[in-house]
């Protein structure tokens, strides 16, 4: 590939700008700031576009260091190249971001799937670029990742098949799988769980403990519930009792009444009769059949005295008259009586059975005195009455106590068996969480042997690379150098040196053979990579640290080396004096 | 006399509740159950024999009203029950005096207790667990009692009925032979919960409703029904949902959309209401690019297994690449000393790794 021509339609500084390049070897010279780092810039971005980043990066990203001042417009740039006999053509407008290949030996137009060079030849990647064709001002090494790249590359070279593998790629492809399947196991969920599960713990109470004061408030509930009833047993008899002596009470009561009534009617009735035994006493004052009788009675005696003096018939017809008068009397007695009798049931007993006020009083006084103590004794029975009510109301409402405390014991089992049913739950999702991660940790160990794997893999690639690079490198830096010395490239490019005894870092030596053997790596590298595929070298004042015999060693060897277009940018005249000095034929433009 | 044969009902299991679409998977049981017993009050039947594990954890006081009014509404019918390992009697546990309703017979005896019913002249006998592990054959030693309780003999034709829940090392190891020996006249069989049939007397009736994903195939309960000609069973299937596993067969040509496809259509002939656990196989196409994630929102998804393999075998790759990086990378896993799994694994994520990141030139 040979670049021809750039032009800077506004890029940086640069205005409608153009540059003519030659095969072979070109110096750009011009002094500091002059805009030459701008120029190896500008064919970066032809080839690879101006990144343009967001937000507080976008300040130092490339399309924002490139951007007119004026502002985007006509932010734009060509550039010609020519690759296997036709030309080309990359017009990009980086204010777009569009850009367009075109063959121009064919007029055809070209498309660039992700806007890079590489896209159209695939060799050209961007990391080739920076790692082979692009030699900056201060750092000549090489990135990390490339060492992997030209493995892969070198590792490739041998393949018959269509892909083209690449290690760092694989490697970072395997590093995304790990991430992926970690993420399948959620540690925040167990650990969530494991937080719950701490917690319910604590909530746990023994079961033991609960059915423990669970039988003591039964059975409190129980002893309870029976002096209760006890107590309305009893209750309900002192009410029966209560019910019986106010019965009692009122009878007694009563009968008092009917007394005081008899009392009254008594002495109404002795007034009476002392008026009416007066009234007798005024007219007759005997009863008429005690009279008969009184004369049967005398006139019998008179027969019984009379019997030596009256005649027999005289006595006989006395007695008669006694006996006939006796008679009489009993008979109106008898008369006098049931009349009496039927008498006395309308009004009072005490007609039949004559009761003496003394007595009627006797039983008055004893009725009193009844009536006094069942008082009394009503009075108790009610006052007990009372007493057990209030036990009841007592026994009531620690009976409801007991209730709530028992209910309480009740909800608490149940709490309890919802905690540990939810104890269950958690461990089966926690056993769960841990047998996926189990599985995950298998892929997790697949996918570390694999990258394991393909790390020896690239040692051993290296192995088999290693002595060819170490012997490039050697002859590059004896050529340069003058010197034969040893040096030794590591798997991932860094390079040690012999001092005689032993290996030691590169870094030990000059900043200026340091230089140079990156660039002994470097072109190593392109020769790998690109094989009879000429790029173009560019080299940024890349000659800085170089002294003038080192220089000029390398002008030669570039010369007797490179078949491809040189690019060199510089602000020292010395390059041009050395190459003049050789023989060498050179496009010299100034900036 | 009817019967129903119910076991490890597994009330307050919410399987698969870690998918949306499973969430109410553990109402569905307690409704299918209630269909049971309705199913039992339409039918008349005499008996509901519940052969343990009625609930998958200890159950609350609320879960027992709410199941004991169920059971009351399916009265005459009577409803016998014995404690399974899951729901075991413990110290606490809200079984113990528990007020059922009077169509209810809960043996809740930890050795065996058995119950006379005149009216069907049925003698049914049972033990509920107290431990969560029984490791006795506690089975192994009773048979039927042909007096009752007074020592008057039992009608001849009294029908003995067992009531069983166990038969691993673990709950109750059961010797098949001598219980069938023993001589009981049916065997209500719990605790397995593949349905399936000893012998014509003695049976699992298997879970109503499959509890985990490893419950595959069909489930229900038991119908039994005596007359004049002895007894018959049949197997009720009533589960609302099956594990069903699906086999997908893949070829080179499918893009996984078409795998996809083909999932779908499989599981829609299977019917979708269903629980999938599906297994692709056959050969998939080097380029395929999958995620078999995909396939759980396909539907009622519980498990994907990906046996797919490429259409190469390792070995010829092998020789194809035998220069390369890919080929060296081969040889060296199949020279590695690890077991076949991991071999398998690590040549995919390989093969993968250094494939699918290659450039095409």
């Amino acid at each position: 590939m040979i670049i021809k021509q750039l032009q800077l339609t506004h890029f940086g500084k640069f205005h409608d700008f153009a540059l003519d390049l030659q095969p072979g070897v070109n110096i750009i010279y011009g002094l500091n700031e002059s805009g030459k780092s701008t120029i190896h810039e500008f064919i970066k971005c032809m080839f690879f576009g101006a990144r343009r980043l967001r937000g507080r990066a976008a300040a130092s990203d490339m399309y924002n260091r490139f951007c007119p001042w004026e502002g985007g417009k006509g932010y734009e740039g060509t550039l010609i190249f020519e690759h296997e006999g036709k030309e080309y053509r990359i017009y990009r407008n980086f204010e777009k971001g569009s850009v367009h290949l075109t063959n121009i030996t064919e007029g055809q137009a070209l498309s660039l799937e992700h806007g890079v060079i590489s896209d159209f030849l695939p060799w050209f990647t961007e990391e080739n670029y920076n790692n082979t064709v692009s030699v900056g001002q201060k750092i000549s090494g090489v990135d990390t990742g490339f060492a992997l790249s030209l493995q892969s590359h070198i590792a490739n070279m041998g393949r018959t098949g269509s892909e083209n593998i690449h290690l760092g790629k694989a490697l970072e492809y395997l590093k995304n799988e790990r991430k992926k399947v970690s993420a399948k196991v959620s540690v925040k969920q167990y650990q969530e769980d494991q937080t719950r599960m701490e917690t319910l713990m604590e909530g746990r109470i023994s079961e033991d403990e609960l059915i423990l004061s669970k039988t003591k408030w039964e059975q409190e509930l129980t002893g309870k519930r029976k002096s209760l009833s006890e107590v309305c047993e009893n209750k309900e008899m002192l009410i029966g009792e209560e019910g019986r002596l106010n019965e009692q009470v009122r009878h007694l009561a009563e009968q008092i009444q009917q007394l005081k009534l008899q009392m009254d009617a008594l002495s109404e009735e002795r007034n009476n009769e002392s008026q009416k035994k007066e009234h007798e006493k005024k007219h007759k004052g005997f009863s008429l059949p005690l009279m008969f009788m009184i004369i049967g009675v005398l006139l019998a005696l008179a027969g019984i005295l009379g019997f030596s003096y009256l005649p027999v018939e005289m006595i006989y017809g006395i007695l008669a008259v006694a006996v006939l008068g006796i008679i009489v009397g009993v008979i109106m007695l008898i008369i006098g009586g049931k009349t009496a009798g039927n008498k006395g049931d309308r009004v009072s007993k005490s007609v039949t059975e004559p009761v003496s006020l003394e007595m009627l009083n006797q039983q008055m006084t004893q009725a009193l005195y009844d009536y006094e103590a069942l008082k009394n004794h009503l009075m108790q029975t009610t006052a007990k009455k009372q007493q057990l009510s209030q036990l009841q109301a007592q026994l009531e409402k620690s009976l409801d106590e007991i209730k709530k405390n028992l209910e309480k014991v009740i909800w608490q089992q149940e709490k309890q068996t919802e905690i540990m049913n939810a104890m269950e739950v958690l461990s089966e999702r926690m056993e769960e969480t841990k047998e996926h991660a189990r599985m995950v940790k298998e892929d997790l160990a697949a996918i570390d042997f694999t990258k394991q794997i393909i790390e020896q893999l690239s040692e051993d690639i290296h192995r088999d690379f290693g002595r060819y690079l170490n012997q490039y490198v050697e002859r590059f830096m004896g050529n340069i150098t003058g010197e034969s010395r040893r040096f030794s490239v590591s798997g991932d490019l860094k390079v040690s040196v012999d001092n005689e005894k032993n290996f030691v870092d590169m870094n030990r030596l000059s900043a200026g053979t340091i230089d140079q053997l990156y660039l002994a790596i470097r072109m190593c590298a392109a020769k790998v990579l690109h094989g009879n595929i000429s790029v173009p070298l560019i080299f940024d004042d890349a000659f800085t640290w170089y002294d003038e015999i080192r220089l000029q060693a390398l002008l030669v060897w570039l010369k007797e080396n490179v078949k491809g277009q040189v690019i060199l940018l510089t602000c020292h005249a010395r390059e041009a004096t050395v190459l003049e000095s050789l023989g060498c034929a050179f496009n010299y433009m100034e900036i | 006399m009817k019967f129903f044969h119910v076991a490890d009902v597994h009330l307050g299991a919410a399987p698969e509740n870690r998918f949306t679409w499973g969430q109410d998977r553990g109402r569905e049981i307690y409704e299918s159950f209630y269909g049971v017993l309705e199913l039992a009050a339409k039918e008349n039947v005499n008996f509901i024999f519940i052969s343990g594990d009625l609930f998958h954890r200890q159950p609350l006081k609320r879960e027992l009203k709410e199941i004991n009014y169920h059971f009351e509404k399916c009265a005459p019918t009577k409803i016998i029950i014995i404690a399974g390992n899951h729901d075991y009697i413990g110290k606490n546990s809200n079984y113990i005096n528990y007020p059922w309703s009077d169509n209810v017979y809960f043996m809740d005896h930890e050795s065996c207790s058995r119950l006379y019913f005149p009216e069907e002249n049925v003698c049914v006998y049972g033990l509920s667990y107290h431990h969560y592990e029984i490791m006795e054959g506690l089975y192994d030693v009773i048979g039927p009692v042909k007096t009752d309780r007074e020592g008057h003999k039992l009608p001849a034709d009294c029908k003995h009925i067992l009531l069983a829940h166990g038969g691993d090392e673990k709950h109750i190891p059961i010797h098949f032979k001598k219980l069938e020996l023993a001589g009981f006249d049916y065997v209500a069989l719990g605790h397995i919960h593949k349905p399936h049939k000893i012998t014509d007397k003695m049976m699992y009736s298997g879970a109503l409703e499959p509890i985990d994903k490893n419950d595959g195939g069909t489930h229900g309960f038991i119908r039994g029904l005596w007359d004049t000609s002895g007894l018959h069973t049949d197997f009720v299937s009533w589960a609302k949902r099956s594990y069903v596993g699906l086999e997908v067969e893949v070829t080179s040509q499918m893009s996984w959309e078409a795998i996809k496809d083909q999932v779908r259509l499989a599981m829609a002939g299977a019917g979708l209401t269903n629980m999938f656990k599906v297994t692709l196989k056959g050969k998939k196409d080097v380029d395929l690019q999958y995620d078999t994630q995909d396939i759980f929102s396909l539907g009622n998804v519980v498990d994907v297994y990906d046996y797919m393999t490429y259409e190469f075998d390792w070995d010829s790759l092998y020789a194809a690449n035998a220069g390369n990086l890919l080929g060296r990378f081969i040889k060296k896993v199949l020279d590695s000393d690890m077991d076949e799994f991991m071999r398998k694994k690590v040549l995919d994520y390989g093969f993968n790794a250094l494939y699918r990141t290659g450039e095409k030139s």
